[in-house]
């Protein structure tokens, strides 16, 4: 049971993960490869507000949701501005760069060992334990991302960034400033990665560097895609298939073979054949 | 009835049999239960299968030909932790719900801590005997068996001084439990009269310590101590002394010089290094090698010891149902003599063994006689 | 003297850091495609030296050109089996991103089958290194230093003097133009792929004998080849080949002053410098129409 729940708090931390990195991609065209920087940010913060500063999970998630959507605005100032290929190389700067910080800023990040014993949420004077508990905390939470990201596909700010994403120049002329509601939404969007952040603290109660690396971003990107995007379905879908597939390797047997590395190729070789046969992903709207 | 039919029906009726026939016969011979949660893909993922994986299956394979436990089989179930936090808890997770294991062993600090706080909870033993984090053993399901990191660096210390070195200069991986090694040394070596003239470090990752070694070569110093946790960095360090010309009086290292990378890359390259280590018997040595084909090293000494230090005192407690009881007789074992020497458990699940000297020489591994 | 030792060892990371980011950026400019698999086809060119020097037993003087031939073929390989088809159906650049990366995992995937994780080292002992003055040098410097100054001032020429060079700069700067132009994009695709390919192959074939291969050694690089294209400016090769020489450098020489903790953090620093202050790069300013 604990198992199988464990799995469920997997998937739906990063299917909070995935429907705000949608915001940005599948509604916006912001093509961002700093999402698991910012959830790196938004869990470190988090640790390190609770843990070294004594500050309650509540106060500890918001707080961290706020400096990381301020970080967010601060890079996509410059960045934003720039056409696609330069945004695209920078986010990836800023990716290294903010693993590079968290490993060599030991004073408030711990270095490469992470920061650990981040208290569990608690209502008053009841705290959440393990199983069940977390289980529910996180399906709240990421409900309400997910219900904020649902209200938002079927309001009128929709249109607008689907015209900056398909043509900017045209929303330009419809008078839409592109540029501010570009970094407006990316701030946002990291502001809910970081919320995603907090959730992985709390579940885990400790954050390392090793879970915010270039291979994260890239599994994001994955999830969004094999779910499919511009769809509140494909941000559930792509991080249940790609967090189970690995997981169902574990049932499957085999003396000396290299089930690892199997795992590994049968999970390239799945994501260039769904690009190839079936780019909108599984449920997605818009072709990759 | 249909081919289709009939077939799943005499599919049923198997498994149906099976299943009594294999409810009957776990009543009688059920398992004693453990799990195996390490890196086993990614970069050291083929050094713990080598060495680490070894250790314990020879421990197991040994037990079940002599019966078993209490006569019981031994099974073990292996998880691929990956190096992260993230997924060791994922594996233990599955080790504990799905497989019911009693006790985990692991190995990393970064892969241990993190499954800790959920063993605990679930009243699991974890066995991380090389692992050298201090951390480890505040836990009270955990058990290392193993010199702490300090221990490694006082040690060389001493020998430095007492072979007349002033100056020394270290080179180590970026790593939390090798730095407590260093701060070991260095404390030591400044008491006893001597000067650190150069401390680097490089990452895990890293390929080329040719400029940290360059800016220690300019330091001049008598004594080189280099510390890692794996041997591919090991066999580079030692590759690019040479290429740099970096020639210190002595060379120092631990018994990762053992490693096989090392010496595919050229035994000549670690003649004459001075080591800490923790020697296996030449009778382990022999029963690994034949079953595996090579020399067996620390590591696998330890992991095996790991292993028998369980199943005794599984024995003596006379079953699996209670692992507090069980941990409660390993913390309170006294003297355990295993394979790497004699470890002292002194009611809690730190053990102590003292490293000894060696050094290679002509392309072996022996004991330091000064 | 500590300064100038470090400078040379700098100039030769710096050579392949060039070599594979001008590489990328061949293929990132001249067909959009931000190919990260270029880190697995790296990798490809580290085992098939192996497999010519060591099981085959070649000569180095014939395995090493061999090696780079391969590579450049399995460059142009994998746009024939995953790119072109993605074109076909008009796939953007997100899908082919993660076609690419489907790609890099299940190459690096295949090799640790095959060969294992450990790394597999091409030759015993150091390399051969000769003293001037206080300064050792490694045959490995040489190299490096020699093939990057032969290669770029070739690619260059080839770029702005011969018919096909001519060719990919037009499909780079304008692809529908150059279409309309007659020109045969499908086959100038591959060419830039076995060019680009090529072009890491020479720099893995140095590093490989020097330090061995294992199956995430092209992952590695192709972070910092990211890093000189972005700090060179994207765009512009000579671009990307004076970011990868800057950070060779610039990595090395801070161990001048700085512990080699800080390394990456240089790096960064410099990367987040470029990004805040200049994010076009150094050569940006040359880039008013996307140039090869």
């Amino acid at each position: 049971m604990d198992y199988t729940l464990h799995l469920v708090v997997i998937v739906l931390i990063y299917a909070s993960l995935v429907v705000s990195l949608d915001l940005l991609i599948g509604h916006t065209g912001i093509l961002s490869f700093g999402h698991a920087a910012f959830y790196g940010i938004g869990a470190y913060a988090t640790a390190a507000l609770t843990v070294y500063a004594g500050w309650d999970w509540f106060s500890a998630m918001i707080a961290a949701a706020a400096i990381t959507a301020a970080i967010a605005a601060l890079v996509g100032i410059p960045t934003l501005r720039l056409g696609g290929d330069y945004f695209i190389l920078a986010m990836f700067g800023f990716q290294l760069i903010v693993i590079t910080l968290i490993l060599n800023l030991e004073p408030i990040t711990n270095g490469p060992f992470g920061i650990r014993n981040v208290p569990r949420p608690s209502i008053g004077s009841f705290q959440i334990q393990s199983g069940l508990g977390m289980a529910l905390f996180v399906a709240a939470v990421t409900g309400i991302i997910f219900l904020v990201h649902w209200r938002f596909a079927s309001s009128p700010m929709k249109a607008m960034l689907h015209a900056i994403r398909d043509d900017e120049a045209v929303a330009m002329s419809l008078g839409i400033d592109v540029v501010r509601t570009k970094i407006l939404v990316f701030a946002i969007g990291a502001g809910f990665a970081a919320l995603s952040g907090s959730l992985m603290a709390f579940y885990f109660r400790f954050v390392t560097a090793n879970s915010f690396v270039l291979a994260t971003i890239i599994l994001l990107w994955a999830m969004l895609f094999v779910g499919g995007s511009c769809s509140i379905a494909g941000a559930i879908v792509g991080p249940a298939i790609l967090v189970l597939f690995p997981e169902l390797f574990r049932f499957v047997g085999g003396e000396g073979l290299d089930i690892p590395n199997i795992q590994e190729a049968l999970y390239g070789l799945l994501l260039v054949l769904v690009m190839i046969f079936r780019p909108q992903g599984l449920v997605g709207r818009r072709a990759a | 009835m249909n081919h289709t039919a009939r077939t799943a029906i005499n599919r049923l009726v198997i498994a149906a049999a099976a299943l009594s026939a294999g409810i009957g016969a776990a009543s009688a011979q059920e398992p004693i239960r453990l799990g195996l949660a390490m890196p086993l893909s990614g970069q050291n993922g083929d050094y713990i299968k080598r060495y680490v994986l070894a250790g314990h299956e020879l421990a197991i394979k040994e037990q079940n030909e002599k019966g078993g436990i209490l006569g019981r089989p031994i099974k073990l179930f292996i998880e691929d932790s990956r190096n992260d936090g993230a997924s060791a808890v994922s594996a233990l997770n599955k080790l504990i719900n799905v497989d019911k294991i009693k006790a985990v062993f692991s190995i990393f600090t970064p892969v241990v801590l993190p499954m800790l706080p959920i063993a605990e909870e679930k009243k699991v033993m974890v066995f991380a005997p090389s692992v050298e984090h201090p951390d480890l053993t505040k836990s009270r399901w955990a058990v290392r068996m193993t010199p702490t990191a300090a221990v490694n660096g006082t040690l060389v210390a001493d020998q430095a001084i007492k072979m007349g070195m002033k100056t020394a200069a270290i080179l180590t991986e970026d790593n939390e439990a090798v730095r407590v090694s260093v701060k070991a040394f260095i404390a030591q070596f400044e008491k006893l009269g001597g000067k650190v003239v150069g401390d680097e470090t490089f990452k895990n990752q890293d390929t080329d310590m040719r400029g940290q070694l360059t800016k220690l070569r300019a330091a001049r110093p008598d004594a080189f101590y280099f510390n890692a946790p794996s041997g591919r960095p090991v066999a580079l360090a030692l590759k690019q002394i040479s290429e740099v010309g970096f020639k210190p009086k002595q060379i120092f290292a631990t018994h990762l010089i053992e490693d096989r990378e090392v010496m595919a890359l050229g035994a000549s390259m670690a003649e004459g290094v001075i080591y800490t280590a923790v020697a296996t018997t030449p009778e382990f040595n022999q029963r690994f090698k034949a079953a595996y084909g090579y020399d067996a090293d620390a590591n696998a000494g330890k992991h095996y010891d790991s292993t028998n230090v369980l199943f005794e005192a599984i024995r003596k407690v006379g079953s699996d149902a209670d692992m507090a009881k069980v941990r409660d007789a390993i913390y309170n074992w006294g003297e355990y003599k295993g394979t790497l020497g004699t470890f002292r458990f002194t009611g809690s699940g730190e053990s102590r063994v003292l490293p000894i000297l060696k050094i290679v020489k002509n392309g072996k591994y022996v004991r330091y006689e000064p | 003297m500590l300064l100038l030792q470090l400078l040379i060892n700098g100039i030769a990371s710096g050579a392949l850091y060039a070599l594979t980011a001008v590489g990328f950026a061949l293929i990132y400019n001249g067909t959009r495609i931000f190919h990260i698999a270029h880190g697995a086809v790296f990798t490809f060119g580290g085992y098939a030296l192996y497999l010519f020097a060591v099981p085959l037993g070649l000569p180095w003087i014939v395995a090493l050109p061999a090696a780079v031939l391969a590579t450049a073929g399995f460059g142009a390989l994998m746009d024939a089996l995953v790119y072109r088809p993605l074109r076909k159906r008009g796939t953007g650049p997100a899908g082919m991103f993660i076609a690419s990366i489907g790609a890099l995992t299940f190459a690096q995937a295949v090799y640790a089958l095959v060969f294992g994780t450990d790394t597999v080292n091409l030759r015993q002992g150091g390399l051969p290194t000769f003293d001037i003055g206080e300064v050792t040098v490694t045959a490995v410097h040489v190299i490096a230093a020699i093939v990057a100054l032969l290669v770029f001032p070739v690619l260059q020429l080839f770029l702005s003097r011969t018919r096909w060079g001519r060719a990919i700069r037009a499909l780079a700067d304008n692809p529908r133009l150059a279409v309309v132009r007659g020109i045969d994009a499908e086959r100038l695709y591959i060419l830039i792929f076995a060019l680009g390919s090529a072009l890491a192959g020479l720099a893995v074939v140095i590093l490989a004998f020097d330090l061995g291969v294992r199956p995430d050694l092209g992952f590695t690089v192709m972070f910092v080849a990211l890093v000189a294209v972005i700090v060179g400016g994207v765009g512009y090769l000579p671009g990307a080949a004076a970011g990868g020489f800057l950070l060779g450098v610039t990595q090395n020489l801070s161990l001048w002053q700085l512990s080699g903790r800080w390394q990456d953090v240089v790096v960064f620093g410099l990367l987040l410098a470029f990004l805040a202050l200049r994010p076009q790069g150094i050569f940006g300013h040359m880039l008013v129409t996307r140039r090869v």
